[in-house]
């Protein structure tokens, strides 16, 4: 039954995305198969990079798109491309400052509901700040810059997604190997502590490499939200709750549900290309309001 | 002789077959316009979503100017991508990089408007003189609105909600200051608050877009439609100033 449930949610989209009208070989090859490398890498880098932040910072709906990573990262994108320099670079500094941030928040605050407000607060900022950037500059680039805060993805040439692609696969097996410290912490920084684990290094270690990926992903797609959000819980709803699963697990359903997202924004409208986040968000937020009632629910 | 004769025709139809581009894309509705007026209606084959007019029946549809869909561009197989610098720098480069070839025009002042059209006339229907030729009748319609317009302070409203103005060295300030108008702000394009539009004390208040603009005081505002015909950087301008001095010079 789970079997199939990853046929579906894994192999269909891609192939949706991969032949849908069946294009001609070099269309394939050129367009779609880049396409598909990064929507893939960057869905399942969201999704780990949620469950990482649900588990480390024990707050069930923290990911990088509400807690301002991804908005972080995006302002670094806008610096640096308005600056000169390459935007990867950007993004990575943007996404880690903001990690910084956080990290200093969850010292202050240490109550889930304040670090949830604290990063609700920082990515308004940053979203504030990169408009700021583009007014600053001539107009038509506003809207591209609106685009950009929706999570717009352009097709980009194979070698840099597939490096993407695999710096993603990199980051996943660094942290499936660290999960056993994700566990500990999810239950708490005492049990962590007296089970061996600095909690504090190690949530800072977890929080630093699920960043990396979805910042570098976030220069060149924009900001996705809700995706790293909903795919974690749905896995943990599977049956998959512990790190070495959940994370595996959480990047293919991430990956497939952004491909299927893609898709659908490239679909739906055609010839016009809506933004993947656009989508995303259009479903997800019903599944992140059902995540909020069934949580709330189940505390009452 | 028959061999030379040959050679001769050869030579011939491979000049003949580089001398134009006949499969083109444009993404802009204004270059599409541009290319109409050259006369290469013809060799269009793809227009934005955007595209209006007589000009775009039977063309495939191709995406939005800053949202292009790449995929659908590449299986028409132009021979020549045409662009304004408001297609983003990305898509630009993913389409050179899949072997194609894309031309980038600046469409902001008239200057600009007149060159593309010099160019693109020489390129699609080896007619240079276009260009000229355009700049000749845009100051032939200007100037029979000199009389309603000579040295009246005038701001041009392109959006009411922000407020965001076409100034002096913009194409549409720099085709009505040949009428002799005085277009204030000094910018191409720009937002402006209604406090500083007031104070700017124009004569005329020229607002194209969508809604309705009332701002205080007793401005003369005169509403054009539509929009299209001034909104494109290129010879529809001239539909524009024929509606503009219906408007303003009916008395």
């Amino acid at each position: 039954m789970q079997k199939l449930a990853f046929f579906v949610f894994v192999l269909i989209p891609s192939a949706f995305l991969l032949f849908w009208g069946l294009p001609p070989k070099d269309i394939v090859l050129k367009l779609r198969l880049p396409e598909l490398l990064l929507s893939f890498g960057f869905g399942g880098s969201l999704s780990v990079a949620g469950s990482v932040f649900q588990g480390a910072l024990r707050n069930p709906l923290a990911e990088p798109y509400t807690l301002g990573t991804a908005a972080g990262a995006a302002l670094g994108a806008a610096l640096a491309s308005v600056s000169g320099f390459p935007v990867e670079w950007g993004a990575l500094a943007g996404g880690i400052f903001s990690i910084f941030l956080l990290f200093f928040a969850f010292r202050v605050f240490s109550d889930p509901l304040s670090v949830l407000l604290f990063g609700v607060g920082l990515t308004a900022f940053f979203s504030a700040s990169i408009l700021f950037l583009y007014a600053l500059f001539p107009v038509y680039t506003l809207q591209e810059a609106l685009l950009f805060t929706l999570g717009y993805i352009t097709p980009v040439a194979l070698s840099p997604s597939f490096f993407l692609f695999f710096i993603s696969l990199c980051f996943l097996a660094l942290l499936t190997f660290r999960s056993r410290g994700l566990d500990l912490i999810s239950l708490g920084d005492e049990t962590a502590f007296f089970s061996g684990v600095d909690p504090k290094r190690e949530r800072f270690f977890l929080l630093l490499f699920s960043s990396i990926p979805v910042s570098l992903f976030v220069a060149y797609c924009g900001v996705v939200g809700f995706v790293g959000i909903v795919v974690p819980h749905v896995v943990r709803f599977m049956g998959y709750r512990r790190g070495n699963f959940l994370l595996p697990v959480s990047f293919l359903v991430g990956g497939g549900a952004l491909v299927f997202s893609q898709w659908l924004a490239r679909t739906l409208l055609y010839p016009t290309v809506l933004p993947a986040g656009v989508v995303t968000a259009l479903l997800g937020v019903p599944l992140f309001l059902y995540i909020l009632w069934r949580y709330t629910g189940g505390r009452g | 002789m028959k061999g030379v004769f040959f050679c001769l025709l050869t030579v011939f139809l491979f000049t003949l077959n580089s001398f134009g581009f006949d499969r083109v894309v444009s993404l802009s509705p204004a270059l599409t316009d541009i290319i109409a007026y050259v006369g290469a209606e013809k060799k269009l084959i793809g227009v934005t979503v955007f595209c209006s007019g007589e000009v775009c029946r039977g063309k495939e549809r191709v995406g939005g100017i800053v949202n292009p869909n790449v995929e659908k561009i590449y299986n028409l197989h132009p021979d020549l991508i045409v662009a304004t610098t408001m297609t983003p720098e990305k898509d630009v480069d993913i389409l050179k990089r899949l072997g194609l070839e894309v031309l980038v025009f600046r469409l902001v002042s008239l200057e600009d408007v007149v060159n593309v059209t010099g160019e693109l006339g020489e390129l699609l229907s080896g007619n240079r003189a276009k260009g000229k030729e355009l700049l000749k009748s845009m100051e032939r319609e200007a100037f029979s609105l000199s009389n309603c317009l000579k040295g009246k302070r005038t701001v041009i409203v392109i959006s009411s909600k922000p407020l965001y103005v076409a100034g002096s060295k913009s194409y549409l300030g720099e085709v009505l200051e040949l009428a002799g108008a005085v277009v204030v702000p000094d910018t191409d394009f720009s937002a402006l608050s209604y406090e500083a539009l007031i104070r700017e004390k124009p004569d005329f208040v020229l607002f194209i877009g969508r809604g309705s603009l009332q701002p205080a005081g007793n401005l003369r505002v005169v509403k054009l439609e539509p929009a299209d015909d001034f909104l494109h950087p290129s010879p529809r301008i001239l539909k524009g100033i024929e509606k503009l001095r219906r408007a303003l010079c009916k008395n």
